[in-house]
C-alpha cells in the first residue's frame, strides 16, 4: 500500500512538474525546480517585445559584480496588470527571484509569484497562476 | 378573392424570397456575425495532437525544425537560443500559426463588399479572404500568409486557401508543411463565440488530411487590438543580451 501511495505521489509530481516548465519557448531555457532570489543594482529596463527585461549587477561576497538578466512577461501582458514602461530606473536596487539559466549563466526567468523590491519595498506582489513568465 | 389580391399576393411573396436570398444561404440559415474583437481559447496551439503521420519529406523537414515548445504528444523542446524557430528572427509566422496566437493577442475580422480582412494582433499581420465569386490561383506565387477565397454555407463561412510559402512553419511546435498544401477553414458565430475548425489537405507532408479540433474564439467586448510589432532591433537585442545567455551561447 505505501509502495502504491509512494508511486502515485511521485508519478504526480512528475506530471505537475512537466507541466510547469516549458509551457512557453523561452521557458525552455531555464530550471523551473530551482528558484534564486537576487538583489543588485538596475542598468537597465527595457520595456519591449518580445519580453520585457530587467538588467541588474549582482555583487558577490568577494566583491566581484555579476550582471544578471531577469525576462518578464511582454510589455503587453505586463501593462494588464498595471506595470509602465518607468516601474524601474537605473541605479534602483531591486530584489527578484528567478529560475536560473539550465546552462547556468547570469540568466533567470522571473518568477511572478513571487514579489519584486526595489529598495526593500515591495512594488509587485506575487501573483497567483504561473508562476514563471508566460 | 379578388384575381389581383391573388397576383399581388404571389408577386409580393416572390419579392420577399428573392430578397431574403441574398442574406439567406442554401441551407436556409443566416450568415454569421463575424464583428467583433475575439481571444482563443485552448491551450494546444495546432489542430491536434497528435498530427497525422508524416511522410517521409515530411518527417525530414520536420527532423530540422528545433521547436522550443512542447507538443504533449512528443516534447521536444529545446533552449531557443539553440533552436531555429523562425519566430525569432521576425520571420512571417504565417497563417495557420497566427490562426492559434495566444488568448491575450486577439484577432477581428473586418468586411468588405467584395472580401474580408482578418486582423491579428500577434505579430501586427492581416490577411484578405476574397467573396467575389473568384476561384483559387491555378499555380500561385508562395506566400507567406497564402491566397484565400471564401463562400457562405448557411451560417458557416467556408474559407479555402492555397499558395502557401513553405519557410515558415505550421505551429510553434515545428511541424512542417509544403508548398502545396491546401487550408480550409469553417467558422460560425455561437452566441459570443466564433468556433473554428481547420483542415489540412498536404500529401506531400501528411499521410492523410489533418482534421483540426474545434477551436473557440471568445468575443472580448472591452478588446482592442494594439500595435505588436515583431522588430528585428529588439528581437535581437532580446536574442544578443537575454535569450542567446539563457541558453547558454555567447553573443
Amino acid at each position: 500500500m505505501k509502495l502504491i501511495k509512494a508511486s502515485f505521489f511521485l508519478i504526480s509530481s512528475f506530471l505537475l512538474c512537466t507541466s510547469l516548465f516549458a509551457h512557453h519557448g523561452t521557458g525552455a531555457s531555464y530550471d523551473g525546480s530551482k528558484e534564486i532570489t537576487l538583489t543588485g543594482t538596475v542598468t537597465q529596463f527595457v520595456w519591449r517585445n518580445p519580453h520585457a527585461q530587467l538588467y541588474f549587477d549582482v555583487k558577490d561576497e568577494s566583491g566581484k559584480v555579476l550582471s544578471w538578466s531577469a525576462e518578464l512577461n511582454s510589455p503587453g501582458i505586463l501593462a494588464q496588470e498595471g506595470w509602465t514602461r518607468n516601474m524601474f530606473k537605473p541605479g534602483d536596487v531591486v530584489t527578484i527571484t528567478v529560475n536560473p539559466s539550465k546552462a547556468g549563466t547570469s540568466a533567470g526567468n522571473t518568477v511572478r509569484s513571487k514579489p519584486i523590491l526595489i529598495g526593500g519595498k515591495e512594488v509587485v506582489p506575487g501573483r497567483a497562476g504561473r508562476t514563471t513568465v508566460d | 378573392m379578388s384575381k389581383r389580391l391573388v397576383v399581388f399576393s404571389i408577386v409580393a411573396l416572390v419579392a420577399i424570397l428573392a430578397v431574403s436570398s441574398t442574406a439567406f444561404a442554401q441551407s436556409g440559415a443566416a450568415k454569421s456575425d463575424l464583428s467583433g474583437v475575439f481571444a482563443r481559447t485552448g491551450a494546444l496551439r495546432t489542430l491536434s495532437d497528435p498530427p497525422p503521420p508524416m511522410t517521409p519529406a515530411g518527417k525530414a523537414r520536420y527532423e530540422v525544425n528545433k521547436p522550443s515548445y512542447n507538443l504533449p504528444s512528443n516534447p521536444r523542446a529545446i533552449p531557443p537560443a539553440l533552436g531555429n524557430d523562425p519566430a525569432g528572427r521576425c520571420d512571417p509566422l504565417g497563417l495557420v500559426r497566427s490562426l492559434f496566437a495566444i488568448g491575450r493577442q486577439y484577432m477581428e475580422f473586418v468586411e468588405t463588399p467584395t472580401r474580408i480582412f482578418q486582423f491579428f494582433e500577434w505579430n501586427h499581420v492581416w490577411r484578405t479572404i476574397w467573396m467575389d465569386g473568384r476561384k483559387l490561383p491555378e499555380d500561385p506565387d508562395p506566400k507567406w500568409y497564402g491566397y484565400s477565397v471564401g463562400h457562405w454555407e448557411g451560417d458557416t463561412l467556408v474559407v479555402e486557401s492555397t499558395g502557401f510559402d513553405d519557410r515558415t512553419w505550421l505551429d510553434q511546435y515545428g511541424d512542417p508543411f509544403s508548398g502545396s498544401m491546401k487550408l480550409e477553414e469553417r467558422w460560425r458565430r455561437v452566441g459570443d463565440t466564433l468556433e473554428m475548425v481547420l483542415k489540412v489537405d498536404d500529401p506531400e507532408t501528411y499521410t492523410k488530411p489533418w482534421m483540426g479540433n474545434k477551436v473557440v474564439w471568445r468575443l472580448q467586448p472591452k478588446g482592442e487590438i494594439h500595435e505588436e510589432v515583431c522588430a528585428p532591433i529588439d528581437e535581437n537585442f532580446f536574442n544578443e543580451n537575454t535569450r542567446n545567455r539563457a541558453g547558454g551561447v555567447s553573443k
